[in-house]
Formats: structure tokens, C-alpha cells, sequence
């Protein structure tokens, strides 16, 4: 209706209220067979009121019907106006569009299915993996992010070494230290005793991470140092899971390692520090008068940068920082801290491992993302250009090409709508195995979670998808293409084989390239599966115990010699031991040794090794050999000779052309006793499953008295392994109520774990390789059966003109396969740049593998000939005259 | 879109609606009705054409509709003003009075 719009008032705007308007509209929009019956209603009742006028102007009854129903004008043409005036036609537009878009799909559920599910799964694996990226590269940490360093040489420091280079600092605010550790708490006398992994810190720990709880106080000054109170602060999650969040909490006290120690303040909610395994923060004690403050170093620094300190500034702190400790201490070569001096960010140090798998994975899901894409672009191009017909009518009808073009992307849409759907329940079904399946320290994968931003990224995606793969058509439909009487000409035929070829050529070179990164990550865990352990753990179990001191069932000797003679008493258990650390799991316990007679080997030349103790049957339980002189007996205990095992590479370096036999070594401070060596243990994996094999110096159990921080006990077993590690447990804390278990599994689970971070990846890679694959094979399918099936007569013509079927077949069998040929080789090129990208995944493997490149893209290739025989032959078997009567 | 500038003045349709309403509410027929009688036969409003005008000042804010009965107990769908559609009466009434005296103006100069 123009003439009364079409004199507004200048400030006619200011007089509409955008909220009704906009109310109306959606109105409008949803309840529109509604506001239609009422316009029914309104006309009937206006034709009814004018038909009654003229009766009593006396008009006959039908002709006054009549007449009123002429006088009103055309009804049809009222309603449309009224509608109009709604302003939600573009609404209807895209509603009626929306339903044609659906209808389109039913009509071909195959191709609808095919391009719903790949693109919903590259939406999907994509979104989880966003993320997984969000929560731990893009969120901040949970305390001062930025200017929070790590000092090198993490969990090496002594406590003299941490108070001489504390104070002074120009470049940080505070230097605090930490380390941590796990001991056996509760929360009363009557509680079972469970484990808790606690981080021991200075009192400036809080101050340095710029957080304070959200109950209670931090630390003190001065707590640090002898004779302060025991305090605790505890996290949130524990407040609320171990003590039923109590409201009296601060001021009450946790039994922790058997002494009553008072909570003082509990963390917010979601903070966590270094890792959100630990669950409480007390204060260490730094006491000069301790033998173990000039020990073995065992803490780890943090510092806080001032504000604007500079990297410059920084190292020259470092400067300084190694000029006190090398005026003060002296080192061995190997632990040296005055050299190599360097700060890592926070963010870095906690995460940096995550890093590079999950850019590695995220660049991966991608490149099945846009497979996926160019998959849907090439079969909607191929519809639409099957369609020409069906469009040019409706362009004909007078639908204009911008409405054309706009129908196309809305099915695009749509489509891509489906697929977000779809990939938001992968996502969903998917982000917990996934996150599970990552090589994430301890706690981290409960500290990312599937927000609302993944599924605006998910949303986001589909948006980009749905316009993305209308791009080719859609420039068709503007170019004007698809007027009525260019249809059959080549051009279009052609215009749509480029784009084609272009979309598979795209396609075959990022599927060479996922199957190349696939191939070489199989290649390389075959090799790290190729390791020799030195150890054999299969039927083995493994089991922490925590005890905590001061009970009643006698010393930790003679506990420790209880639970192995329970335990061997077991059915089914062969043989069972105790050591500090597992292999492939636990690192720490290391430290120089001083070896008697070698003045070559004192002071800054002392060799280093691991400290390992054993029982007596602890090697033959893990099936390690003694492969000259004694294991350890009964008979090796405090009384005894102090001895000790050592392993092979440690004897071959320190006495290359002699018996390590009958040798003495001393470990810690300097007036430590002298370990007569009785015999060397065959080489085993034990910190990691792939860097060096480092020497090793197994103690007695019996003969040991370092800080107490736990056994590990292991168990080979003949029966089933569940049931053997439950009657241990039944049986170790039976024996105790003070003690507490925690991380029974199998040593198989162990080694596995150890492999993770590379398993994963492979199977990831694998998995996203093989989808790449079949997208790629569906791809050259999908283009080869459009292409023969446009040029069905032509082949009927040739074959009717004495063409083989088998020229024909090599004829289209070779056209599909040149945009193979070609992606296939510029997929050999990118996986040749991106070496460098995989390089650090590998473990002897070369980035640059021939066999891998090869096998690569030779699978594509053959996927490809594979996806092009089948139309191809098929157009082979084409009946001429069929052929010729379908044109 | 056709012109109804035979039956009313072009653009001044609103406005008239809007003083019909201003006073009661009124259905559809009625307003036609009021328009042709209060001008003495001298505008006719083309009677479908009202039906887009009621529907897009709906939308402007300017009236509300509901659905009641009528005196010959019949439903019907009645308009009524609202506080913005009596500001926009207001404007549009000054600015017609503007234009009618000019018109005036050069009528009787001329």
C-alpha cells in the first residue's frame, strides 16, 4: 500500500516502536495461518456488513451479495496486500525456500545422507576439538597468568640453594618454591586413610600466584620455618566432596601423614595449581638445621615478573642468579644449575606438551573439514547443474536470478544446518573420548568441558560451510548460466568439469597428505612398540601404598615385610615386591654418586643415577635379570654389609675394562657410608619409554632410609589380574586401617600409559586418514558417475559408431583420474613441507619417509582408479539405444 | 500498487483512519462508513484497500486491534488508537493543515 505510506512525516521513524514492530513480525512470521483466518474473517464480515447496506437500499438479496463482493475488489489480491504490509515476505521467502530445501533432500536421501554425515562429522570433530583447545590453550589458568615463570631444573632445587637466591631479585616480585607430594590423610580418628597429593610450598606460594582463598587466609610469613603451627589450605573440591563442604571448616583439621594439621583457608572454586591433582597447599619447612635442606633437591621455583620486566632483564636476573650459586655450591657436570639458566612461562611449561598434538589434531580435523566441504561443493554443483532445466523455468516464470541464487544457498544451508546438528551430537558423544584419549596431565581432562562457545564455533562453521559450498553454483546462476536457451551448451559443461576437477584435486591432496602424516605415525610406533622394556609385565600388577607413620602395626621395615608374606600367601600370586618407583611411570629419586677410590669422579665429575629400592624379589617379579653377581637376599639388611645393585651402563661407564663387582659407592651428603656393589641388573626402561636409558643404583628396602613418600608394590600373578589386585587390597588394608592405596593397575595399563601420548595420536591420525581416504573415494565417485552420466549419448553415439566399451572405459577412467593424479603429487609436495610440522611425533622415523610418502599417496590413487572404475564401467555397459532415447 | 487518489486524497488516508478511530474504536466497515458519512459522501475509501492501511499502521504501533461483538451480536475485529498513534495523528494533522492553506493560499492569489 503506497499512498498513505508515501507521505511520512520527517520524524516518522522515531514515532514507530521498534519492539512492537518487531513483534508484529515475528508474529507474523510464526503464527501466520492465524493472522490469515483472521483476515478471512474481517473481509467476510466487511462483505456480510456492505450486502446488508444495500438489501436495505433495496438490492435483492443475491444480487447485494454480489455487488458487495465486487465492490470489496479482488480478495485475493486484499490479502496479499495485507500481507505485504506485515514486511515479513522476505520470511515467507526463506520459510518456502526452506521447505523446497527439505523436500530436495527427500527426494535424495543418498546424496542428502552422504553430505550430512561428512560434513557433520568435520563440524563435529572439529567443534570437540575447539574445544579442547579452548579450555586449555585459549582459558586462563586459574592464577597469575602472564609473568609467571618456571626456573629450570623443575623439582631439583635444595632449600639452601632456594633461600640464598630469594631475596634481591630486581626482575621478580617474589621467588617461591614448591614441590609435591602424596601421603595418607583423613578427615577423623574413624576414617579409613586415603591417599592425598599435596603441593609443600613456600609462604609467599599465594602471593607469587596473586590468588587468595575464598575462605580463610593464605600463608603466613614465617610459616615456612621451624616451629610454625601445621596449617593447610585446601581446594574447593575437596571441602565440598571429603568434608560435605562444612561450614565450620576453617579451623577444623585434616590427619594428614598422621599428624593433625589445621585447614586456614580453602581455594575458589575451579582454581588449581601446578595441576588440579593436588588438592591441598602447606607450607614446606626450611630449616637450615635439617639435614635434608642442603640434601637432595627436590623443590621446584616459581617467579613472578615485576610489571614491564623485560626478557633482557630477565636473563640478566638469571645472570645473577647462577653467579650466587656459583659462588656458593658446587656442582657435578651433569646438575649443573649454573648453567643453561632459563625461565619457562607458565602456560608453557604445564601445557606445552598438549600443545603441539592438539595444533597437529585440530590442523588434521581441518583438513577433513575441508574435504568434507569441497565433497558437498562438488555434489551440489552437480545438482544444480543436473537442475539447469527445473531453474531456468523459474527463472523464465519471472523468478529473478538474485531469488534463484538465494534458493540455492538456502539449501546450502539447510544442509549445512543438518550437518551442524549432526555435529553437535558428535561433538557431544565424541569430546569425552576424545578428551580422555589425550595425552592431558593428571586433572586436566576435568578442567575441560563442551561450553556454549563450541557450539558457536559449531553454528559458525555450518554458516561458513553453507555459503561456502554454494560459492560455484551460485556464480553459475549470476553469470546468467542457466538462462533457458544457453543449457545445452558446453560451456556450462565445462565451466562445471573445471570446478569439478579443481574441488577433487583439492580433495586428494589433503587426503594424501592426513594418510601420509596416518602412515608415518603407524611406522613410528611400530618402532617405539619395537622397545625392549627390560622388564616383561605382562601378568604383573601394581599397586601404591601410603603409610601413615606412627601406628601400631610396627615399623615401616616390618610392615613392608608383612604385606609381602601376606601377599605371596595370596592363591595365584608367583612372586611380589616392593620398590619407590615404578618404571615407565615414576621419575624422581636421583641424584649424584660418589664413587670410592675415583678421584677422577669427586666434585663437579660425580656421575648420576637413579635410586631405586627393591625387596628381594622385586626384579624377578618384573622379570629382570641379575646378569652377574647376587640379587638381593633376606640376609641384606640394616645389620648386614650396606649393599647395593647397579645397572649395566652405569658399571660399563664408570669401569669400562673391570668387574663393577665388589665396588664401593656412596650416595647422598659427604660423610654417607660406602654400598659394596654385589651385582649388576640388565637395562631397563625407567623414567620414559623413549629418551635415554639412564644408569640406575637399586638399594635394599631393608637397608633404606630416605624420606618416606610411599612403596609401589608389584605382583606377578597367574590368575585373573582384577582378582588378584582386589584380594591385595582387601589384605593391605585389612593389615591397616592407616594406610592408603591408590593406583592399582596393571603394569601392561602402565607401559601402555606410557605410550600414550604416540598410540593416540596414531589412532587419531588413523582415524582421520581413513575418513579422508573414504571422502576422497566418494568425491572421484561422485564426479566420474555425474560425468559419464552427462555424457551418456555421446558415449551411446560412439559405441553405436563402433566404439569398445573398454575404450570408453579407459577413456572416462582416465579423465577422472587426472585430477587425482594431480592432487596425488601436490599432496607428496605438502606432506614434504610439512615434515618439519611431524617431525617432533616421530621416534625414528623420517619426516620425509619415502615408503610412507609413497604408500600415501599410492592408497589414494588406487582409492581413486578404485571410485572411477565403477561408474566408468558401468558407462561401458550403456546400450546405445538407451542411451540415445534418454537424450 | 494502485492509487486510491480518486476516492481520498493521496497520503491522507492514515490520517483519517486515525481521527475515525481517535475518537472510538471502530471496525473495518465502520470506518469506511464514518469516512463517507463525515465527509458527506464527498470520500470513498476503496473498501479492500483499507485492509493493507489498518494492517501496516498495526504494525507502525499507531493501533491496536481486538475482536469483540457487535450491536447485531457479530464479531468483529476493532481498531483502536494508541498514545503513538495520537502523536502520529497530531503530526499528520498539522502537516495537512500546513498544506491545505497553502494550497488555499495560491488558490485564492493566483
Amino acid at each position: 500500500m503506497e499512498s498513505p505510506s508515501s507521505c511520512p512525516t520527517p520524524d516518522h521513524e522515531a514515532h514507530v516502536s521498534r519492539l512492537t514492530d518487531w513483534t508484529f513480525r515475528l508474529r507474523a512470521l510464526f503464527g501466520r495461518r492465524s493472522l490469515e483466518q483472521q483476515i478471512d474473517r474481517e473481509f467476510a464480515f466487511h462483505v456480510q456488513m456492505q450486502a446488508e447496506k444495500l438489501e436495505r437500499e433495496g438490492w435483492s438479496l443475491d444480487a447485494a451479495a454480489a455487488e458487495a463482493v465486487h465492490r470489496f475488489g479482488s480478495q485475493t489480491r486484499e490479502r496479499q496486500r495485507a500481507r505485504d504490509s506485515w514486511g515479513v515476505s522476505t520470511g515467507y521467502d526463506l520459510i518456502s525456500d526452506g521447505r523446497h530445501a527439505l523436500r530436495q533432500m527427500r527426494r535424495r536421501p543418498g546424496f542428502t545422507a552422504l553430505a550430512v554425515a561428512t560434513l557433520g562429522l568435520g563440524i563435529g570433530a572439529t567443534t570437540a576439538l575447539f574445544a579442547v583447545v579452548y579450555g586449555l590453550l585459549v582459558r586462563p589458568l586459574p592464577f597469575r597468568d602472564e609473568r609467571l615463570s618456571m626456573f629450570w631444573f623443575d623439582y631439583s632445587w635444595r632449600g639452601s640453594e632456594y633461600d640464598h637466591v630469594r631475596e634481591g631479585s630486581l626482575a621478580f616480585d617474589q621467588i617461591a618454591a614448591f614441590s609435591t607430594w602424596a601421603e595418607a590423610f583423613r578427615t577423623g580418628q574413624a576414617e579409613q586413610s586415603r591417599m592425598l597429593s599435596y603441593i609443600p610450598a613456600t609462604a609467599n606460594l599465594f602471593d607469587a600466584l596473586d590468588v587468595k582463598p575464598a575462605l580463610g587466609r593464605g600463608f603466613l610469613p614465617g610459616e615456612d620455618r621451624p616451629g610454625a603451627e601445621r596449617v593447610v589450605v585446601i581446594s574447593h573440591g575437596l571441602w565440598q566432596q571429603d568434608m560435605g563442604g562444612a561450614a565450620d571448616v576453617l579451623g577444623r583439621q585434616l590427619i594428614i601423614g598422621g599428624q593433625p594439621v589445621t585447614i586456614v583457608g580453602v581455594m575458589p572454586p575451579g582454581f588449581y595449581f601446578p595441576t588440579p591433582e593436588f588438592r591441598a597447599w602447606r607450607p614446606l619447612t626450611l630449616d637450615p638445621a635439617d639435614p635434608g635442606y642442603a640434601g637432595n633437591g627436590w623443590l621446584a621455583l616459581i617467579g613472578a615478573g615485576k610489571p614491564g620486566v623485560t626478557p633482557a632483564q630477565i636473563d640478566l636476573e638469571l645472570k645473577r642468579v647462577t653467579r650466587l650459586l656459583g659462588e656458593r655450591f658446587t656442582y657435578s657436570t651433569v646438575w649443573d644449575k649454573t648453567r643453561n639458566a632459563h625461565v619457562s612461562p607458565m602456560r608453557e611449561y604445564l601445557l606445552g606438551s598438549v600443545r603441539n598434538p592438539l595444533l597437529l589434531l585440530m590442523g588434521a580435523v581441518a583438513m577433513l573439514l575441508m574435504i568434507a566441504c569441497a565433497n558437498a561443493a562438488a555434489l551440489i554443483l552437480a545438482r544444480t547443474t543436473d537442475r539447469t532445466g527445473e531453474l531456468a523455468i523459474r527463472l523464465s516464470l519471472g523468478a529473478s536470478h538474485g531469488r534463484v541464487a538465494r534458493q540455492i544457498v538456502t539449501e546450502s544451508l539447510a544442509l549445512a544446518a543438518i550437518s551442524a546438528a549432526v555435529g553437535a551430537i558428535v561433538a557431544t558423544v565424541g569430546f569425552r573420548t576424545l578428551v580422555s584419549s589425550l595425552p592431558l596431565k593428571q586433572g586436566f581432562g576435568a578442567a575441560v568441558s563442551l561450553g556454549w562457545q563450541a557450539f558457536l564455533i559449531a553454528f559458525f562453521l555450518a554458516l561458513v560451510v553453507g555459503v561456502g559450498v554454494s560459492i560455484a553454483p551460485v556464480r553459475q546462476v549470476l553469470r546468467g548460466r542457466l538462462d533457458g536457451r544457453e543449457r545445452t551448451e558446453e560451456g556450462l559443461r565445462r565451466g562445471t568439469r573445471q570446478v569439478h576437477a579443481g574441488l577433487i584435486a583439492g580433495q586428494v591432496t589433503l587426503a594424501v597428505t592426513l594418510v601420509c602424516g596416518a602412515t608415518l605415525l603407524i611406522r613410528s610406533v611400530e618402532r617405539i612398540r619395537a622397545i625392549d622394556t627390560g622388564f616383561d609385565g605382562r601378568g604383573v600388577v601394581t599397586i601404591d601404598l601410603v603409610r601413615e607413620p606412627g601406628t601400631t602395626s610396627g615399623s615401616d621395615q616390618e610392615f613392608v615385610r608383612a604385606v609381602l608374606e601376606g601377599v605371596q600367601a595370596l592363591p595365584g600370586i608367583q612372586s611380589v615386591g616392593v620398590t619407590n618407583r615404578l618404571p615407565v611411570r615414576d621419575g624422581g629419586w636421583q641424584g649424584s654418586v660418589t664413587i670410592e677410590g675415583r678421584p677422577d669422579l669427586a666434585g663437579a665429575q660425580r656421575p648420576n643415577a637413579l635410586h631405586r629400592t627393591a625387596t628381594p624379589d622385586y626384579l624377578k617379579t618384573l622379570s629382570m635379570d641379575v646378569k652377574s653377581g647376587r640379587g638381593f637376599t633376606d640376609a641384606d639388611r640394616t645389620d648386614g654389609e650396606l649393599v647395593v645393585l647397579v645397572s649395566e651402563s652405569f658399571a660399563r661407564r664408570i669401569w669400562p675394562n673391570e668387574s663393577a663387582l665388589g665396588k664401593r659407592v656412596a650416595i647422598g651428603g659427604t660423610n654417607a657410608p660406602w654400598r659394596t656393589i654385589v651385582g649388576i641388573v640388565e637395562e631397563s626402561r625407567m623414567t620414559n619409554m623413549m629418551g635415554d636409558i639412564p644408569s640406575v643404583l637399586y638399594l635394599p628396602v631393608a637397608q633404606f632410609s630416605g624420606p618416606r613418600a610411599g612403596g609401589v608394590l608389584v605382583a606377578r600373578t597367574s590368575t585373573d589380574q582384577a582378582a588378584a589386585l582386589a584380594s591385595i587390597r582387601d589384605l593391605v588394608t585389612g593389615m591397616d586401617r592407616r594406610l592408603a592405596i591408590s593406583r592399582s593397575t596393571t603394569m601392561e595399563a602402565v607401559v601402555n600409559n606410557a605410550l600414550a601420548e604416540p598410540l593416540r595420536l596414531r589412532f587419531f591420525l588413523g582415524l582421520l586418514a581413513g575418513l579422508a581416504l573414504l571422502l576422497g573415494a566418494v568425491g572421484v565417485y561422485g564426479v566420474v558417475s555425474y560425468a559419464v552420466a552427462r555424457r551418456r549419448a555421446e558415449f551411446g553415439i560412439r559405441m553405436a559408431l563402433g566404439a569398445a566399451p573398454t575404450t570408453i572405459l579407459t577413456h572416462v577412467v582416465s579423465g577422472g583420474m587426472l585430477p587425482v593424479v594431480l592432487g596425488a603429487s601436490a599432496g607428496i609436495f605438502v606432506s614434504l613441507g610439512l615434515s618439519r610440522v611431524v617431525r617432533g611425533f616421530l621416534f625414528e622415523t623420517s619426516p620425509t619417509d619415502a615408503l610412507s610418502l609413497v604408500t600415501a599417496a599410492l592408497t589414494v590413487l588406487l582409492a581413486g582408479v578404485f571410485a572411477a572404475v565403477v561408474p566408468a564401467w558401468r558407462a561401458g555397459k550403456v546400450s546405445p539405444v538407451d542411451s540415445l532415447r534418454s537424450v | 500498487m494502485s492509487s486510491t487518489s480518486s476516492d481520498v486524497v493521496r497520503g491522507t488516508l492514515d490520517m483519517l483512519i486515525l481521527r475515525v478511530v481517535a475518537k472510538d474504536p471502530e471496525h473495518g466497515w465502520g470506518i469506511c462508513e464514518r469516512i463517507q458519512q463525515l465527509s458527506r459522501d464527498a470520500l470513498h475509501v476503496q473498501q479492500g484497500s483499507l485492509y493493507a492501511s489498518l494492517h501496516r499502521m498495526t504494525r507502525e504501533g499507531w493501533i491496536r486491534s481486538y475482536w469483540a461483538v457487535t450491536a447485531n451480536n457479530r464479531q468483529a475485529r476493532y481498531y483502536e488508537i494508541t498514545r503513538a498513534g495520537r502523536q502520529q495523528l497530531r503530526i499528520e494533522s498539522e502537516e495537512w493543515t500546513r498544506l491545505a492553506n497553502g494550497v488555499a493560499l495560491v488558490m485564492s492569489n493566483a
